[in-house]
């Protein structure tokens, strides 16, 4: 199988005027075409960092990252980052806007999206005017919108109801399945992480390295998954990593 | 479909507006009264002051006699011109400021430095260089708002949202896209309050730049109503100047509400 991204020998640190914390340690792992992955670990421990420097955000780092073919990344970040002043729908469409890539198909392709996101009926309100929740769905309707190959979520469902979370959470893993895309996740949630991917990778405490990796082998849908025989099994194991 | 306690409410807002409007207005026509009374029964020393009725004759015989349309057409190309070419300059430094940090930081005492000079004190400068012409007033009041406005408008560029420019770049957007989808719609409101703020600098530097040589406008007016002691003529230019500031400052405010 080829890898969409590969990460190799990762070392980051930060620095200012009176310190240098050491973030990444020594990190190497790649994400197979149509592969789904998920990384938990620690609050600080480097997460949203490997993140940053996949997508291109940050350049700042020792090692190498290389990529598949046509390689084209769409990342969800931990903060929000809406336009408060532009509408649902401008904002859904800005990242086609930036790559040029607006016209009937696309903009076809993101009612669509927000149709099934709930936000068609409201796609002309003001963002500022929204909860939180739906403020996450629409940021994942911009991330899908450019019909990536790679997609980053860091904590993309943290806004949302339990309800929803769930919904969305086997919403995203049939768009991933089905259009071939790679995920890479970052979640505080292992359920979710057991749920929905087909390997977790799990850090250390900062600087991050990583501690173990599970194959997971359930079924195809992260409901059901929960479910699962296997899933206590996965979790206790994860449970423990974390909490050693 | 409105609830009572929203109805209530509502006529409550109304109540409240009327009685601010009525005092407002009611302020405004006490002050012509006294005015108009102490001026003429010398309480105040209407000599300098002059009072109401006088000023409205004033008024009127600048406008048959003096041409007033004239000077105020003339004050009012000064202004804007001068807010014109002081917004285009402060919206150019303060993207290049934005855009080059290393830069902004070396400039940074300088801006201050000269921020905090009374500007006033180069008209003198000013009149040699640009000679005793509408260029030097216009040069008089770009100088006069334009640091505040650099000032201003670079600051709240800096607080551009970080995670909106992060999440533009994780798209590839370019130096170009960033400013046009980030930097200038999300400092909008920022740049109107900051050009309510430099169009009434830029009319005080006017004013400056037409006491300073000038052969018309309404700051000519005044000066020249002081020199032959027309006092009457100074009051009523002070009103013209009022009447205006508090148009351009309208214009700013419809252009804030209706063109967005
Ligand atoms: N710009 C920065 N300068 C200095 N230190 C930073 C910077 N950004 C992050 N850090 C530090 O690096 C560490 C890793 O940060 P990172 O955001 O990657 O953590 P994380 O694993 O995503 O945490 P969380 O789960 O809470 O989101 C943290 O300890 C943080 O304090
Ligand atoms: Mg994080």
């Amino acid at each position: 199988m080829n890898s969409i991204v590969c990460l190799d020998n990762i070392n980051k640190s930060y620095h200012s005027l009176d310190y240098e914390v050491k973030v990444i340690n020594n990190i190497s792992f790649k994400i197979n075409n149509g592969e789904f992955v998920t990384i938990v670990g620690p609050s600080g421990c480097g997460k949203s960092t490997i993140l940053n420097i996949i997508s291109g955000l940050d350049k700042d780092y020792d090692g190498v990252v290389t990529f598949g073919e046509d390689i084209s990344i769409s990342y969800m970040t931990q903060e929000e980052s809406l336009f408060p002043h532009l509408s649902i729908l401008d904002n859904a469409l800005i990242a086609l806007k930036v790559k040029g890539k607006l016209n009937n198909n696309s903009i076809n392709y993101v009612n669509g999206l927000l149709r099934k996101y709930g936000l068609f009926d409201i796609r002309y309100k003001k963002v500022s005017e929204l909860s939180g929740g739906q403020k996450q769905r629409v940021s994942l309707v911009r991330t899908l919108s450019i019909k990536p190959n790679l997609i980053l979520l860091d904590e993309a469902f943290s806004s949302l109801d339990y309800v929803n979370r769930l919904k969305i959470s086997e919403d995203v893993y049939h768009i991933v399945k089905e259009e071939n895309i790679s995920a890479l996740m970052v979640s505080h949630d292992i359920a979710e992480a057991i749920s929905m991917s087909d390997r977790i990778i799990v850090l250390s405490n900062r600087p991050a390295c990583i501690k173990k990796e599970y194959l997971i082998s359930l079924g195809d849908s992260p409901i059901e998954n929960r479910n699962n025989k296997d899933f206590n099994y996965y979790f206790s194991k994860i449970w423990e990593d974390i909490n050693e | 479909m409105s609830s009572k306690e929203h109805l209530l409410f509502l006529r409550k807002s109304k109540r409240n507006k009327i009685i601010i409007r009525s005092f407002q207005i009611l302020i405004f026509f006490l002050f012509i009264l006294f005015y108009e009374l102490f001026g003429r029964n010398n309480i105040i020393n209407s000599f300098i002051t002059s009072y109401p009725s006088k000023i409205f004759s004033s008024l009127i015989s600048l406008f048959i006699n003096n041409n007033l349309l004239f000077h105020i057409f003339i004050t009012l190309k000064e202004v804007i011109l001068s807010f014109i070419i002081t917004n285009i300059i402060s919206i150019i430094v303060s993207l290049i400021l934005f855009l080059f940090n290393t830069f902004d930081k070396i400039v940074e005492p300088y801006l201050t430095m000269i921020n905090s000079l009374p500007k006033v004190a180069l008209g003198p400068l000013i009149i040699i260089s640009f000679g005793s012409s509408s260029s030097s007033i216009i040069a008089m009041a770009v100088l006069i708002s334009v640091f505040t406005s650099i000032e201003t408008i670079s600051n709240c560029f800096k607080n551009t949202s970080t995670s909106i420019i992060k999440m533009l770049k994780s798209f590839n957007a370019s130096t170009i896209q960033i400013i046009w989808y980030a930097i200038i719609p999300c400092n909008y409101k920022n740049i109107i309050s900051s050009f309510k703020i430099s169009i009434s600098l830029c009319l005080i530097g006017t004013i400056m730049g037409e006491f300073l040589s000038s052969k018309s406008g309404v700051g000519y007016l005044i000066l020249y109503g002081t020199q032959v002691f027309n006092m009457s003529l100074v009051m009523a230019s002070i009103i013209v100047l009022l009447i205006m500031s508090l148009c351009l400052y309208l214009i700013i405010k419809y252009i804030e509400k209706h063109l967005i």
